[in-house]
């Protein structure tokens, strides 16, 4: 599904990414691990075609196409989905609104009718359980007053709102009670299945409890250095990254 | 010797005196010698006034604008008046014969003043320039010299009016420019409940409209105005507007300005009683080289009355977007509850925004507050929105729609709301 082939990127001149080689199958789950300023947010930001970043050197195939031609709504609309570090605020315009506007823009894209008001609104609150946001998000702001563990939950609900073919999640699980967590590793794992794949960026052991990942990518100074099994996130949790810092250079 | 504007002006009005005064009682022609001295007094303001840095007024009468003391030919125009319980059209300040004067089964009455001086020259003589400052402002003072017509809207007491009533001002000269005056006065009695929609708009022509609004609110009850402008290119609107409102009663106006070169939107609000409350709403959207400068005056001189303001702009191009809202809180008005927001959204390099809050309290129990930000589009939230598959231009239009909502969501005029929308999608589609 995904295919990243040497990729190399930086912001303002300085370097991040340092040839990233990464394949992604669908019913896949990755989840990237390392240290701050390895890259990991980079990668996120390269993929989703954040404007920021400069690509010097690789490609990406999405599907079969080449993802950073495409714009950053093209990705989207082809199934790509970002689940933000920060979630902007962005008062005045309703998820209502929004959601509306990005569900009409992913069925266009995959040839589905559009869905009446009713079907929408059936959307809306089916989805908003799965996070347990319920009535709180039918017309309020786009995260306006949210706590950060709401913001991370609306996150994953806008995911299941539009049943992405890819879904990065990154550092989803930053800032989060226990409570919190539970919720958005739940939701994650319940819209995950065989035709679609996860890359979940993290820090913390703790998320993967919920989410297992089939591979464990360790990207330290805008490299992968290692790919692992599950264990290797429990054996980095109690160890840190020196170990395997040392190791691989 | 050359001659200023205000001598060309005072020739103009000597010249056509007896046209001007034709069809109105002594007692308000009598009057205009008074406004003519002021006007004279006081001159033209220019940016060297305080309240005029924005606005070159002087320049704007320096051009050559014709003058006509007759109703000219104009265009034919149809507007959506279906929801409206009753409609007025004014072409370029003169009522349109079929329009002179309107009396409903309720006794609402709309029409030309002149006609009003027939029907209810009381009501007429108590309020026409009760409200309106031609002491100190002159272009008030113009105004009232020059008046020849003026829409008269009577609201009986204790009367509901359900749908709104629709005032249209339409200015229309082929491709001359003209200097034109309008007018309104709005009486509302005690206990009366309507709602009032008023439109400005260019149709073919450039357009100097001096333009003096007066609306008088009696006691417990509750007015709507909604004023939508959007002059041509070329196009100047000068409007002051004035209310004055009795005990416990409602004023709520939602003004919409967009288009012209020149708006210049100046509203004095009065309490005359305590318990009452005032909410303004308001948006302008500019663009290229136009210039928006809104100042509202706000007077609480007695106790326990409510003012609300929130004014946003959207300042493009090489446009100035300009809020100065002074709110005067006088000793003895205490539990005065003044809030005044003026927020402002810059949408490039070139654009400009002054937002001026001014507070003058001298009561102690008082809550005032007031606020002004002036920032750009969040880049941010285009790309979020980007990311959930939104094109660029959906987002940004999605993010005005955001940002001017808590202005339109006041427009309780369904139709004048949609194309109010629209006039402003269009806009902001070109940013």
């Amino acid at each position: 599904m995904l295919e990243i082939k040497n990729l190399h990127a930086s912001v303002s001149g300085k370097k991040i990414l340092k040839g990233i080689n990464l394949s992604v199958n669908a019913g896949e789950i990755h989840a990237i691990m390392g240290p701050n300023g390895a890259g990991k947010s980079t990668l996120a930001s390269v993929l989703a075609g954040n404007p920021k970043f400069d690509i010097t050197e690789g490609e990406v195939i999405f599907e079969g196409k080449n993802l950073l031609e495409a714009s950053v709504e093209d990705r989207a609309r082809a199934g790509l989905f970002l689940g933000f570090q920060y979630p902007v605020e962005i008062p005045g315009v309703s998820m209502a609104n929004f959601m509306k506007l990005a569900v009409a823009e992913r069925r266009k894209y995959q040839g589905l009718d559009p869905l009446t008001s009713s079907e929408f609104l059936k959307l809306m609150r089916d989805k908003s359980k799965v996070v347990e946001l319920g009535g709180k998000l039918m017309g309020r702001a786009v995260n306006e007053g949210f706590s950060g563990g709401e913001k991370k939950r609306n996150e994953i609900f806008q995911m299941a709102m539009l049943d992405p073919k890819l879904a990065i999640l990154d550092e989803t699980d930053s800032g989060l009670d226990i409570d919190a967590l539970r919720v958005v590793a739940t939701g994650v794992t319940k819209l995950h299945r065989d035709d679609n794949a996860t890359i979940v960026i993290t820090h913390y052991q703790r998320l993967l409890d919920y989410i297992v990942p089939d591979f464990v990518h360790v990207l330290y100074n805008g490299q992968i250095i290692y790919t692992g099994t599950k264990e290797l996130a429990l054996k980095l949790e109690a160890e840190g990254y020196d170990w395997l810092i040392n190791k691989t250079e | 010797m050359i001659k200023s504007t205000e001598d060309r002006l005072l020739e103009l009005y000597f010249a056509n005196l007896d046209i001007i005064g034709e069809g109105f009682p002594v007692g308000i022609n009598s009057k205009r010698r008074d406004y003519i001295e002021s006007f004279n007094l006081l001159g033209l303001p220019s940016r060297k006034n305080e309240g005029y840095r924005r606005t070159p007024v002087k320049c704007l009468f320096e051009k050559e604008w014709e003058n006509y003391f007759i109703p000219i030919q104009t265009s034919n125009t149809t507007h959506n008046t279906e929801s409206c319980s009753s409609s007025i059209k004014v072409n370029n300040g003169f009522i349109e014969d079929e329009y002179k004067w309107l009396l409903m089964d309720n006794g609402v009455a709309i029409g030309s003043i002149k006609s009003a001086l027939e029907h209810m020259p009381d009501v007429v003589l108590e309020h026409l320039n009760s409200m309106a400052k031609s002491d100190t402002e002159p272009l008030t003072a113009l105004n009232s010299a020059f008046m020849q017509d003026c829409v008269f809207v009577f609201i009986p007491r204790e009367v509901n009016v359900e749908q709104p009533i629709c005032v249209e001002y339409n200015y229309s000269a082929k491709d001359q420019q003209v200097m034109s005056f309008a007018r309104m006065l709005v009486v509302a009695e005690d206990g009366a409940d309507a709602k009032i929609s008023i439109t400005h708009k260019n149709i073919d022509g450039s357009f100097m409209v001096n333009f003096v609004k007066e609306v008088y609110v009696g006691e417990r009850t509750t007015i709507e105005i909604t004023e939508f402008s959007d002059m041509g290119e070329n196009s100047v609107l000068l409007n002051n507007s004035y209310s004055a409102q009795m005990k416990q009663s409602k004023l709520s106006g939602v003004n919409i300005w967009l288009g012209g070169s020149v708006t210049r939107f100046n509203g004095v609000g009065s309490f005359n009683s305590t318990d009452s409350e005032n909410r303004f709403y308001g948006l302008y959207v500019s663009e290229k080289e136009q210039i928006f400068d809104i100042n509202t005056y706000m007077n609480h001189t007695v106790s326990d009355c409510r003012s609300f303001q929130q004014v946003k702009g959207i300042a493009g191009g090489d446009s100035i977007g300009a809020f100065t809202g002074r709110v005067y809180v006088a000793t003895d008005a205490q539990r005065s509850d003044a809030v005044q927001q003026s927020k402002n959204l810059l949408m490039g390099d070139d654009a400009r925004v002054y937002a001026e809050p001014q507070l003058e309290i001298y009561a102690d129990d008082v809550k005032c507050s007031h606020g002004a930000t002036v920032g750009q589009v969040s880049d941010d939230s285009i790309y979020y929105m980007r990311q959930r598959g939104l094109s660029e231009a959906n987002a940004r239009k999605l993010l005005m729609h955001g940002y001017i909502n808590d202005i339109i969501m006041h427009c309780s005029i369904e139709h004048l709301c949609d194309e109010i929308i629209s006039s402003v999608d269009s806009i902001v589609d070109r940013f």
